[in-house]
Parts: structure tokens; sequence; C-alpha cells
């Protein structure tokens, strides 16, 4: 009787690790979402309402610093796209607050543009820099135009380009004006968030 | 020394089923990554209340304790699910500033492996990850009874392991119950052995990037058995339980680009319905049962005792 109990349970056991070398995992090929912000510093000094602040975004380079924190290839991307931007006033210490109105330029270095990305020029748009909003997010609308340009750099990242992006803030008008003895003098960041979306191949755990 | 030899074998595969949950895991905490705490709730529910489910399984079979005397009996149940329609999907919300703020019938954890992509102003998109198309979830853990001291038994479940890699983080499984029998005081021979029952357990999985546990479960487990010896080795077996779980899951958000920590907190109180069977051979048990409860589950398995 022991040695068929021995038998019986040996025979349980083997069954169950048998199990457990392949029928417990199945292979999938899982789509995953990265999420990249690109947030660019600003400091604003300026005694006139008209001023431009330009800087690059080299698609390519942001990118692949994402793919490589994830061990992901950009032969295993998907699509990327531009999800939203927002503005955040990281430091402002003036005792009075600015309005301001004017637009965010985009342009493919050697490619499409410029095109209006959003604009600030509507009352109700108008950035508003105040010690209230430091610390804040502020999402803003986009313009198609400007969004096609960042998405076709996008997609050629993808098919091996390396895009660079020119942005540039050209404002227009400031309320009050500021001058010499009263400048705007604020720092601020500007976002672009975009996701990346891959596959992964993966075992996943689906046991019975 | 034969039996030293399987029992060993029998833990060894205890661990090792567990162990294949942590991938599990790790991959999860890569796509949540994607999801600060509404929709990581929403994503990781059916993994929560799968996770719940089983471990309030496969806890008691025969209700009869002796008054007094030595018993032991290790055993090694394996405690499943599977998945529903209802559990592959859930409704999510678009984030990170996304215009127009719309919701979307998205994949959960278990769920289809395609992303979810919603179309907003400006030709921007927002894109919900995917699952892991899974149908079913079990694990198991050996567990030990020892009794009996007027008419009580005592009963713990353990689980370690160190899986040695930062990605996977470790397992434990730690369960402590005790058991009492009412039928003994319902006269020398009772229609039916009756046992009152309560068990916890604290189940630890994963790591995030932080090093600390992605997840930690709390379970509780209140219940009443019922069951009859059929000689001359069939016991067919009944409970009612009133269960519950907590389940904290801590992990990196990274919804804006950069990581901020998201704790989350799932947990569930239901009724439980166990139905089972229970084959005596000598001192080889083995056994199976169905919970009907919120997470409809199966348990099976092997004991060895007196």
């Amino acid at each position: 009787m022991r040695k068929i109990i021995n038998a019986a349970v040996f025979l349980v056991l083997i069954v169950f690790l048998a199990g457990l070398s392949g029928c417990l995992t199945e292979e999938r090929i899982a789509e995953i979402v990265l999420n990249e912000e690109n947030c660019e510093e600003f400091a604003e000094t300026h005694t006139s309402d008209n001023f431009t602040s330009p800087y690059l975004l080299d698609i390519a380079a942001e990118l692949d610093g994402l793919l490589e924190d994830n061990e992901i290839s950009r032969s295993d991307i998907i699509d990327a796209f531009l999800v939203s931007a927002a503005y955040t006033v990281t430091e402002f210490l003036q005792d009075h607050p600015w309005d301001l109105a004017g637009v965010i330029m985009v342009e493919r270095i050697g490619g499409a543009g410029p095109d209006t990305l959003l604009d600030y020029l509507d009352y109700n748009d108008y950035i508003t820099v105040s010690a209230a909003i430091v610390g804040d997010k502020t999402y803003v609308t986009v313009h198609e135009d400007g969004v096609a340009i960042i998405n076709k750099a996008l997609d050629d990242f993808i098919t091996g380009d390396n895009p660079v992006l020119s942005i540039v803030i050209e404002n227009g008008y400031m309320n009050p004006s500021p001058s010499v003895s009263d400048p705007l003098d604020f720092v601020w960041e500007f976002c672009l968030f975009i996701q990346v979306i891959t596959e992964i191949e993966t075992d996943v755990y689906d046991p019975l | 020394m034969v039996f030293s030899h399987v029992f060993r074998r029998g833990i060894w595969s205890a661990v090792l089923l567990l162990f294949l949950a942590a991938p599990l895991s790790a991959q999860v905490e890569d796509h949540i990554a994607a999801y600060t705490g509404e929709n990581a709730t929403g994503y990781l529910n059916p993994l929560a209340g799968a996770i719940g489910a089983t471990l309030n399984s496969g806890l008691y079979r025969s209700a009869r304790i002796p008054g007094f005397g030595l018993t032991i009996a290790l055993e090694f149940p394996v405690m499943g699910l599977y998945f529903g329609d209802d559990d592959r999907t859930f409704t999510a919300t678009t984030e990170a500033g996304f215009t127009p703020e719309q919701t979307a019938e998205a994949p959960t954890v278990v769920g289809d492996t395609k992303v979810v992509i919603v179309d907003g102003d400006g030709g921007t998109q927002f894109a919900f990850p995917g699952g892991f198309d899974v149908g079913s979830f079990a694990i198991t853990a050996p567990q030990l009874r020892v009794g009996s001291v007027f008419g009580t038994e005592a009963m713990i479940r353990f689980v370690a392991v160190k899986v040695g890699d930062n990605d996977l983080g470790d397992i434990s499984l730690f369960g402590l119950g005790f058991r009492h029998s009412i039928s003994q005081y319902m006269g020398p021979i009772p229609p039916v052995d009756l046992a009152a029952s309560f068990f916890w357990q604290s189940f630890k999985m994963g790591e995030n990037e932080s090093g600390e546990d992605l997840s930690k479960t709390n379970t509780y487990s209140f219940g009443l058995q019922a069951s009859k010896h059929i000689p001359p080795i069939l016991t067919p077996y009944t409970g009612l339980y009133y269960n519950s779980y907590t389940m904290d899951v801590t992990y990196e958000s990274e919804v804006t680009g950069e990581e901020d920590p998201i704790d989350l907190t799932f947990d569930d109180g239901y009724i439980q319905w166990t139905i089972g069977i229970e084959l005596n051979l000598a001192i080889l048990n083995a056994f199976v049962e169905y919970n009907v409860s919120s997470y409809n589950s199966l348990a099976f398995g092997l004991g060895l005792g007196f």
C-alpha cells in the first residue's frame, strides 16, 4: 500500500512539474505605452512686448533615450503621436501679474513649416504670469497644422529618420507693457507630451 | 526517507508555481506606469479580485476535528479561477491634459493586448495600454494543519521565494488560522461534522522601481464548514464564508513623463459558498472543490497526514 501511495504522489508531482515547464505560461505580444514629456525652460527678461524665445527639439535624441531606458529598439515602435502641450511658470518674484499674448510656432528643420502649434492671442487664452500660478501646469489647445508637423516628425523617426524641430515662442502683446524700470522677469517651461506605442513579446502566467 | 523526498518535491512544485506569478507582476508595472491612480485601479481590479478569491479558497475540507489528540496534515492545494468577459475591459478616462477629456472601454490587465487609441483636438491622440490576454489565474502554497486541543486545530500557509532579480522581486505568502469543532457539542454521534473557522493571509508579490513590494494583499476569511464521511473513502463537504481582502499596489507612474509615486488600494468583502469532495486513502487525501462568489474559483490538491 505504501508503495502505491508513494507512486501516486510521485506521479501527481511529475504531472505538476511537467505542467510548470510550459503549460502554465503562454507567449503574448502586448502593446505598451511609453510616455515622453519634453520640457524646455526659458528665463524671460524683457523690456518690450515683442520677444521671441526659440529652441531646437531633437526628436530622435529624446526618443532614443526613452527607448534605451525601456530596452526597446526603434523597430519595435508601432506608432507615436503628440498628446498635449502645457506650460508651467516655475519662478516669478515680481509684485504684479502680467498678461501675455502671442503664438508658439513649430518648424521641421529642413522640412515643413513653420506653422502655429498654439496661440494665446484671445483675451480668454492670455497667459497670465502671476505668483498664484507658479508650479501649476496649464494645458493648452493645440493647432492641427503644428500637430501635423510634430506627428510627421515622429512617423519619420519610426522609419529611421532623425528629425529636429524648431519651436519658437513669439510674444506680441503684454499688459502692462514692460519697461526698463519695470521689466518682465520670470522663468517658465514649455512641455510637449508624446506617447510611443511599442510591442513587447512576453510570457504570461495563464495556468488553467 | 521516500516520503521526505516526495515532500521536498511537493514544496518545490508549490514554490515554482508561486514563482511564475512574479514575471506577471514585473510586466504589470511596465503597463500601469502609463496610468495614474483612477485608470490604474480599473486596469488592475481583476487581478486584485483574483488574488483575493484564490487565496481564500482551498482552506478547509472535512469539518471533523477530534476533541484531543495529535493530528497533522501537510497539504498542497492549487487555487485558481477563470476570468470572465466583464473582467477584460474597464471604462478608462484620458489623462495628461488630453482634450477633450473622454472615456473609452480599455483593456484591463487580463484584457486584449492591443492599445485603444482615441482622437482629440487638433490631431492629437491618446493611447490606453493593452493587457496581457490572460484567461486564468492560479496560485498554490503548502499548508500545515496541526490539532487538536478542545476540538481546535491551527493551520499555517507559508512560502517565501527570493527571486534574486530586481526586475521580478520576491514573493511571500504567510497565513495563519484556527478552526473549532461545533459538532463536538452536538452529542456523541452528530448527523454531520460542523466547524467554525478563521484564517488570515498576507501575500506580497513583485518589487517596484523604489525597491518596495509592488503589491501587498491581506485576506480574512470567517466561515462554517459541514462534512459527512461516507465510508470507506468519500467525504463530501460544504462551507459558507465571509471573505475580504485588501490589496495595496505601489508603483511609479510615468504619465507625465516623470516618475510619480502612486499608491492604490483595492478592497472587497463577499460571501463565498464552497462545495467539494475529499477522497481519503489511508494517509493520502485528495480533494476538489468549487467556490461560488463574485469570483468563482476552483481548488484541488493533495494532502498527507493522519
